[in-house]
C-alpha cells in the first residue's frame, strides 16, 4: 500500500515539477510527461494486479531517481557535469537492483556483471559531459555497457525462463530500441547540450526497458498465480474427498450403528409406553442419515470418481428439483477437468433452481480434439452476475484454474448462459 | 425361504447372514464376488439373492451386472441390491429389465432388520422393494416431466411413493398412521389418475414403478 502511494506520489510530483519548472526544454515535455506518469502507472500495476512488492518498490524508487535527473537537467546554467554523474551512479545503481530482481536469478555472477556495466555507464556519462575530447571514449564505453547489460540480461532471461524467441520478444524488442535510442541519442549528443541529450538516452533506456521487463515479471506471476491456484483447488478438493470418507465411513456407521441398536431397543419394548418415543427417535436418526447423506453426495459425488463425468452428470440431474436434459457426451476426461465440469454443472443448476425461476435447463457437452465446451442455459429471469456472489466467481476460478474461461451472460429472450471450456488432450 | 449373500465385506457377509438365518432365511451360500455369486446361484437356485453393488475387481457396479446375469440365467430368483451410495441411475439400469423380483436398497436400510427382511420377501415373492430415496427421485422427475401428476393429492403422491417402494396397503396405513380403507381409497384414486387398471395386489405394485418408469425417459 505504501509503496503504491509512493509510486502514485512520485507520478505526480513528476507532473508538478514540470508545470513548475519552464525551464525544462519543450521537446523534453512529453518523454518527461511519458515517463512520470508510466512509473505511477506501472508501480500500480506492480502492486495491485502481480501483487510484486518488489519490484513496485524498484518502480518507485526509479522514479525518484528520475525527478533527481529532471531538476539536475533543467536546472538553468547549472554545473551539469556533477548533476549528470550523481544522476547516472543512481541510474545505474537502481538498474543494478532492477535487473538483479528481475528475475531474480540475475543475482549472483550475472548481476555483477551487470552492475559493473551500470557502473561503467556512469563513469561513460561524466566523460561524454566533461572536456569535449574525452566524449568519442564516453559514447563508446556507454554503448559497449548498454550493448552488455542487454545482452547478458535476455540471455539469462531466455535461459531462467526456458523462455523461445516468441516469448522473450517483450524484452528483445525494447532491449533493442532502446541500445539503438541510446546510441545515437549519444553521438548525436556529442556536439549538443549535455544535458539534454542525456536526457533523451536516459528516457529511452528508463521507459521503454522495464516495460519490457514488467512483461515477463506480469506473465511469470500469471503463471505462478495459475500454478498455485491449480494447486489450492487440488489440495481443496483432496480434503473435499478426505472429508467425504470420514463423513461417509465415520459419522454415518455410527448413525447406522445407532440405528441398529435402537431397532433392537424398540422391538424389545414394543407394545410399551417408550415405543411411540422411540419411533421418533428412529425417525430423527432416519432424518440425519439422510440429510448426511446428501451432504456427502454434494460434496463428493461417487459417481464422478467410478464412472467419469456423463455417468456423473446423469445421476445429478436426478437430484435436481427441474426438468434438466442433458445432451452430448464429454467421454473420458482427466480427472481435473473431469470435476471442473462437474462443479461448473451442479453449481449451474443449483442457481437455476434458487434464483432463476426457470421451469426447464439443458446441458450440452460438446467434444473436440482441444477440450470439453459445456453450455448450461435455462429458461428463467436471467441476471446472474459473477461480479456478485461467490458461488459463480469459484467457477471461474475452478475453470481458470484448469486453463480453461467461464462465461455467463443472459440469454434473449429471458433466461442465462453459463458456458466454460475446459481444455484437456484426448 | 433360501437365499444367497454376496459382498466382498466378510463383516457384511456375516452379519446378513446373521440376521436372515435369526428371521428364518435359509442361507444356502455368502460368497465375496461376481463368479462365486453365479456358481452358487446356479448351484442352490434360490428364492432371492441379495447382492452388494460393489465387488471386486474394480468396485463399481459388479453386482449389478452380475445381477443382469443371473435375471437372464435364472429369471426366477429375486435380486435384491444393496449399495453403499445412493445411485438413482443404477437403480433404473435395474427396473430397465422390469420392476418385478428385483430391489435396490441402500446398506444403511440394513440396520432396520425389519426393514430389510420385508424387502427380501417382496423381491422373493415376485413384487418390488426400492430404496425411497429412488422413489422419491422418480416422483420427483415424474412431477416435472408431466403436471398431469400435480392432480394427485398430497397424500396420494405420498401413497404412490410408499407403492413404489414396494410397501403393501396395511404397511402403508402403518407409515402413514391410517386405515387401511383410507388406503385403499387412496389407491384406487391414484390408478384411475395415473390410467391404470387395477389388478392383482402385486402387480399394481410394479405396475406403480413402472408407471413412474415411463415417465422418466
Amino acid at each position: 500500500m505504501i509503496l503504491s502511494v509512493a509510486t502514485v506520489t512520485t507520478g505526480l510530483l513528476t507532473v508538478a515539477a514540470m508545470a513548475s519548472r519552464p525551464v525544462v526544454p519543450a521537446e523534453a515535455t512529453v518523454p518527461v510527461l511519458a515517463v512520470g506518469l508510466s512509473f505511477a502507472a506501472i508501480g500500480l500495476i506492480c502492486r495491485i494486479q502481480l501483487g510484486v512488492g518488489g519490484a513496485s518498490l524498484l518502480i518507485g524508487v526509479l522514479g525518484v531517481g528520475w525527478l533527481v535527473l529532471l531538476a539536475s537537467a533543467s536546472a538553468a546554467g547549472s554545473p551539469a557535469f556533477g548533476g549528470a554523474v550523481v544522476t547516472n551512479v543512481v541510474v545505474a545503481a537502481l538498474g543494478h537492483l532492477l535487473l538483479g530482481q528481475v528475475p531474480s536469478r540475475l543475482s549472483g555472477a550475472a548481476g555483477r556483471k551487470v552492475a559493473t556495466a551500470g557502473y561503467a555507464t556512469a563513469v561513460a556519462a561524466g566523460l561524454l559531459t566533461g572536456p569535449p575530447a574525452a566524449r568519442p571514449v564516453g559514447a563508446a564505453l556507454v554503448a559497449l555497457a548498454v550493448a552488455g547489460v542487454f545482452a547478458v540480461v535476455v540471455l539469462r532471461i531466455r535461459e531462467s525462463e526456458r523462455a523461445t524467441a516468441r516469448t522473450a520478444l517483450p524484452v528483445l524488442l525494447p532491449a533493442g530500441v532502446a541500445l539503438v535510442a541510446c546510441l545515437s541519442a549519444t553521438l548525436a549528443g556529442l556536439d549538443g547540450d549535455p544535458p539534454t541529450w542525456l536526457m533523451h538516452s536516459l528516457f529511452w533506456f528508463l521507459a521503454v526497458t522495464p516495460v519490457g521487463f514488467l512483461i515477463v515479471v506480469a506473465r511469470r506471476a500469471l503463471a505462478q498465480t495459475r500454478a498455485s491456484r491449480a494447486r489450492v483447488l487440488h489440495a481443496a478438493d483432496a480434503e473435499r474427498r478426505r472429508i467425504e470418507r470420514d463423513l461417509h465411513d465415520g459419522v454415518q456407521q455410527h448413525l447406522v450403528s445407532a440405528a441398529v441398536l435402537l431397532d433392537l431397543l424398540a422391538r424389545r419394548l414394543d407394545g410399551t409406553e417408550a415405543s411411540g418415543t422411540l419411533q421418533k427417535v428412529a425417525a430423527t436418526l432416519t432424518g440425519a442419515r439422510d440429510e448426511l447423506r446428501h451432504i456427502c453426495r454434494r460434496i463428493n459425488p461417487n459417481a464422478l470418481a467410478d464412472d467419469g463425468l456423463d455417468a456423473a452428470l446423469a445421476e445429478l440431474v436426478w437430484h435436481i428439483p427441474l426438468r434438466v436434459t442433458v445432451s452430448g457426451r464429454a467421454g473420458p476426461l482427466p480427472s481435473e477437468a473431469a470435476s471442473a465440469a462437474y462443479y461448473v454443472t451442479a453449481e449451474a443448476l443449483t442457481n437455476t433452481v434458487k434464483h432463476a425461476g426457470a421451469t426447464a435447463a439443458h446441458v450440452e457437452l460438446a467434444r473436440d480434439a482441444t477440450g470439453l465446451r459445456i453450455v448450461i442455459t435455462d429458461d428463467g429471469r436471467g441476471g446472474a452476475d459473477p461480479a456478485r456472489g461467490t458461488g459463480l466467481r469459484g467457477l471461474t476460478d475452478r475453470v481458470e484454474a484448469a486453463g480453461g474461461r467461464l462465461d455467463v451472460r443472459d440469454r434473449r429472450p429471458g433466461g442465462t448462459v453459463v458456458a466454460a471450456r475446459i481444455p484437456c488432450t484426448s | 425361504m433360501h437365499v444367497v449373500i454376496a459382498d466382498d465385506s466378510a463383516l457384511m457377509r456375516h452379519g446378513l447372514s446373521l440376521i436372515l438365518s435369526e428371521a428364518g432365511f435359509t442361507v444356502d451360500a455368502a460368497v465375496a464376488n461376481a463368479d462365486d455369486l453365479h456358481t452358487a446361484v446356479r448351484a442352490h437356485r434360490p428364492d432371492a439373492a441379495v447382492i452388494d453393488v460393489r465387488m471386486p475387481p474394480t468396485h463399481t457396479d459388479e453386482g449389478l451386472r452380475a445381477a443382469r446375469g443371473i435375471r437372464a440365467e435364472c429369471p426366477e430368483v429375486g435380486l435384491l441390491l444393496l449399495s453403499q451410495y445412493l445411485r438413482v441411475g443404477q437403480a433404473i439400469e435395474l427396473l430397465d429389465g422390469g420392476a418385478a423380483r428385483v430391489g435396490y436398497l441402500l446398506k444403511d436400510r440394513v440396520a432396520h432388520t425389519s426393514e430389510l427382511v420385508a424387502a427380501l420377501e417382496r423381491v422373493a415373492g415376485g413384487g418390488t422393494a426400492l430404496d425411497p430415496e429412488v422413489v422419491a427421485a422418480l416422483l420427483r422427475r415424474r412431477c416435472l416431466a408431466d403436471p398431469g401428476l400435480g392432480t394427485l393429492t398430497p397424500q396420494e403422491r405420498r401413497v404412490l411413493g410408499l407403492m413404489a417402494e414396494g410397501l403393501s396397503n396395511s404397511a402403508i396405513a402403518t407409515t402413514l398412521v391410517v386405515t387401511i380403507r383410507t388406503v385403499d381409497k387412496h389407491v384406487s384414486a391414484i390408478f384411475a389418475k395415473l390410467g391404470l387398471h387395477p389388478g392383482d395386489h402385486h402387480h399394481r405394485r410394479v405396475r406403480a414403478v413402472l408407471a413412474l418408469l415411463g415417465a422418466s425417459r
